[in-house]
């Protein structure tokens, strides 16, 4: 696995950060937003590029994929894969050029080198080079991408499309996304507060996280002792509003279920929720719902958004990865940015708690009513 | 009072896009969402831009946001009290 | 991976005819974006032809919505104002999202970006889907846009560079089901693969590496600024209904990827 947020670089940085239940947001000054004032979120700092990366996601986004597949030290001839996720891409570029263009129309002098890398796909080709991959796949579906992408990671391998695969997301912060997310009243700009009374929206972040999923057969080549099975995947859309969850979750429970089904669990053995948890009032509430529907007695749950930011695409896998080492050291951990209970939801998020965890639920719910959960399992 | 929701009127159907209303055919009185225009959530967040662009107005809560929206002659009198454009 | 059998195609092609625009409902034509309602158009027709109800939604788009981000940047930088309507639409995925609204479609919903490669993308995607998600309706679209074929004259417009393409416009929507009746024409594809000349043969090699070589007509790669050209041609092959294993070359400047979709009617 590999990550990097703005808790730091690597998995252990952000594991630390995450297991301490620390708020790690910092007002907005990679740019200028326009906004009021710089709203809380969470900044990669000191991005070192060593691949000469033409935009901010595709450094994001090498930096996990490198850490990633260290753990590969002899190829052997296996074929690796590569699933991305993105939302931005290149847009942090592009939006700079488009401003420019704007105001002076001999900007468009530049515009084949500052937009050869604005479609996602171009972020997917770069990685798939510079790591010598066998073939990608470029996903985005807003702020479930990450968690589809470990599922279509998973899927590939299966089907013997490669012996392994590595499944990336990355997002950087653009002007776009942030003032984006604050025309639609979705960002609380003095910091999230998951599953609270007095929660009032989300905060962004940036970063990347990656996990490489192989066969068996393929772990043992690599010489790699495997973290965690990816036991299940589900999938499923609202089809209720183009921004708002269903009250209900009905999605979501969808989603659940089918991840849950295909792990072969009962919700019973599901030993903690990693959930979307974005703080804004009808996700916390809704995806509550849809935990109680499914489970009835809802497990201890927890949200990372306080501490690394909202990351869109990224947010699927890089939660996902410190969800994995959660349940490898069997901790439960606090939920940065609450306080008060929400008696309209009538659940609070787990204090940090150490308890042996055997398969573990995440959530990602995305725009347009996109739902993906996913179940990680320890193996016995 | 009666310039402003004119005003406002042909305001709304450029920023909403309604494209088969004419200004002139809005009740000033009747529910701006929910209502005949067939306006939804996601009009009321482009008409918070519209208050706030045209008329420097904003609206600090939901509950206050149900009141100002509830016609096109409550949103001029909220923007006549809150105005700091002239 | 074993072929998946086609249900049906159908398409909304503003160059071919422009009778998709009186089709859309009331609500959709009033103030949708151009993109979702080409999307709309060709997924109605499709659903006209056919009874089965689709259980999900692979979408295949090169840009997205670009023009609605281009709206959005606009009301920012000229007056301090992005408008939300023009954010949400801007999403990759709204397509795919908005396609499940209207028809009530709520299994996995999927949106692939990868360029001239979008459609074998969304194709090799959905292969991967579990029998439950079936029917799955696959969509390829993406529109002209108009800023971009204002910075033509500066954007490298060959194949040998990366380029932000532009040109063809429209939808094609197929429904594809697995294990259906025989007779119907069927279609598999690879994902992206970064090969070196992307040659209309070096594409049908990566097909025929992944899933064994098959006697076939292989297709020209076309205009590969477009981004609906493999789509295009999907459906002009069907359409045709000519017998035979055809195979689409596509290829992405900007991933340096090829990819390939093969029809056998």
């Amino acid at each position: 696995m590999g990550a990097i947020c703005t808790a730091g670089s690597g998995v252990r940085a952000g594991c630390d950060a995450v297991f301490q239940g620390k708020d790690c947001l910092t007002p907005l000054s990679l740019f200028e937003s326009g906004l009021k004032a710089p709203p809380l979120c969470g900044q990669v700092a000191g991005l070192s590029d060593e691949f000469a990366s033409p935009t901010r996601t595709i450094a994001l986004a090498c930096s996990a994929a490198r850490e990633a597949l260290s753990v590969v030290k002899n190829r052997r001839g296996l074929s690796i894969g590569l699933v991305f996720a993105t939302t931005v891409g290149g847009i942090s570029r592009s939006e700079l050029f488009y401003r420019a263009y704007r105001t002076d129309p001999e900007t468009a002098s530049r515009a084949a080198g500052e937009l050869a890398f604005h479609e996602p796909c171009a972020a997917s080709g770069f990685v798939c080079r510079a790591f010598g991959l066998a073939g990608f796949v470029t996903l985005s579906t807003a702020c479930s991408t990450g968690l589809h992408a470990v599922g279509t990671a998973k899927r590939l391998v299966e089907q013997g499309a490669f012996d392994a695969c590595l499944a990336v997301g990355a997002d950087a912060l653009a002007l776009l996304t942030i003032r984006g997310f604050a025309s639609l009243m979705l960002i609380d700009p003095t910091g999230c507060k998951p599953f609270d009374g007095r929660r009032a929206g989300t905060s962004l972040g940036e970063g990347a996280a990656a996990m490489l999923v192989a066969s068996e057969k393929a772990s043992a080549a690599i010489g790699a002792l495997p973290l965690a099975r990816v036991s299940g995947w589900g999938a499923s859309a609202d089809c209720h509003h183009m921004t708002a969850p269903h009250p209900e979750g009905l999605g979501a429970q969808k989603a659940i279920a089918a991840a849950l089904a295909e792990a072969e669990v009962s919700p019973a053995d599901i030993g903690a929720v990693a959930t979307h948890g974005t703080a804004t009032p009808d996700n916390d509430r809704s995806e509550i719902a849809a935990l109680r529907a499914v489970f009835g007695r809802v497990p201890p749950f927890f949200s990372v958004k306080r501490t690394l930011g909202h990351t869109l695409a990224a947010s699927g896998i890089l939660e996902a990865v410190f969800a994995v080492r959660a349940m490898q050291d069997g901790i439960i951990p606090p939920t940065a940015g609450f306080e008060q209970a929400d008696p309209a939801i009538g659940l609070v998020p787990s204090n940090l708690l150490r308890t042996p965890i055997r398969h573990i639920l995440k959530n990602s719910f995305g725009f347009g009513g996109n739902n993906a959960s996913a179940v990680f399992s320890l193996d016995a | 009072m009666e310039t402003l929701i004119d005003a406002l009127k042909s305001q709304i159907v450029t920023a909403l896009k309604l494209s088969d209303v004419k200004p002139q055919d809005i009740d000033p009185d009747a529910p701006l969402v929910g209502g005949g225009l067939g306006l939804d959530s996601i009009d009321t967040l482009e008409l918070l831009v519209l208050l706030e662009k045209e008329y420097g107005v904003t609206i600090p809560d939901v509950n206050v946001g149900k009141q100002v929206f509830a016609s096109v002659r409550a949103l001029a009198d909220y923007i006549q009290h809150n105005r700091s454009k002239g | 991976m074993s072929a998946l059998h086609i249900r049906g195609c159908s398409a909304a092609i503003p160059g071919a005819d422009n009778a998709w625009q009186d089709e859309l409902p009331a609500h959709i034509k009033r103030r949708d974006p151009r993109i979702w309602t080409m999307a709309y158009a060709a997924t109605a027709r499709l659903l006209k032809t056919i009874s089965e109800k689709p259980r999900s939604v692979c979408v295949g788009t090169g840009l997205g919505a670009l023009d609605e981000t281009k709206n959005f940047l606009d009301g920012l930088f000229k007056d301090g104002f992005g408008s939300p309507r023009n954010f949400i639409a801007s999403v990759h995925n709204s397509m795919a999202g908005k396609l499940a609204l209207e028809f009530s479609i709520d299994g996995p919903n999927l949106t692939m970006c990868d360029g001239q490669n979008s459609l074998a993308s969304a194709i090799a995607l959905c292969g991967l889907l579990p029998d439950n998600a079936f029917p799955c309706l696959v969509v390829a679209v993406d529109e002209a846009i108009p800023l971009l074929q204002e910075l033509a004259p500066h954007l490298s417009i060959d194949c040998q560079t990366r380029t932000a393409g532009m040109g063809e416009e429209g939808a094609v929507a197929l429904l594809l089901d697995r294990n259906s009746p025989s007779g119907l024409p069927a279609i598999r594809a690879v994902a992206p693969t970064p090969v070196g000349p992307h040659t209309p043969e070096a594409c049908a090699a990566v097909l025929a590496e992944s899933f064994g070589a098959r006697a076939a007509t292989v297709r020209p790669l076309g205009d590969c600024r477009s981004f609906l050209s493999a789509a295009l041609q999907v459906h002009a092959t069907l359409g045709s209904a000519r017998p035979g294993t055809f195979i689409v070359p596509s290829y992405s400047p900007s991933s340096m990827a090829c990819a390939a979709i093969e029809v056998t009617v």
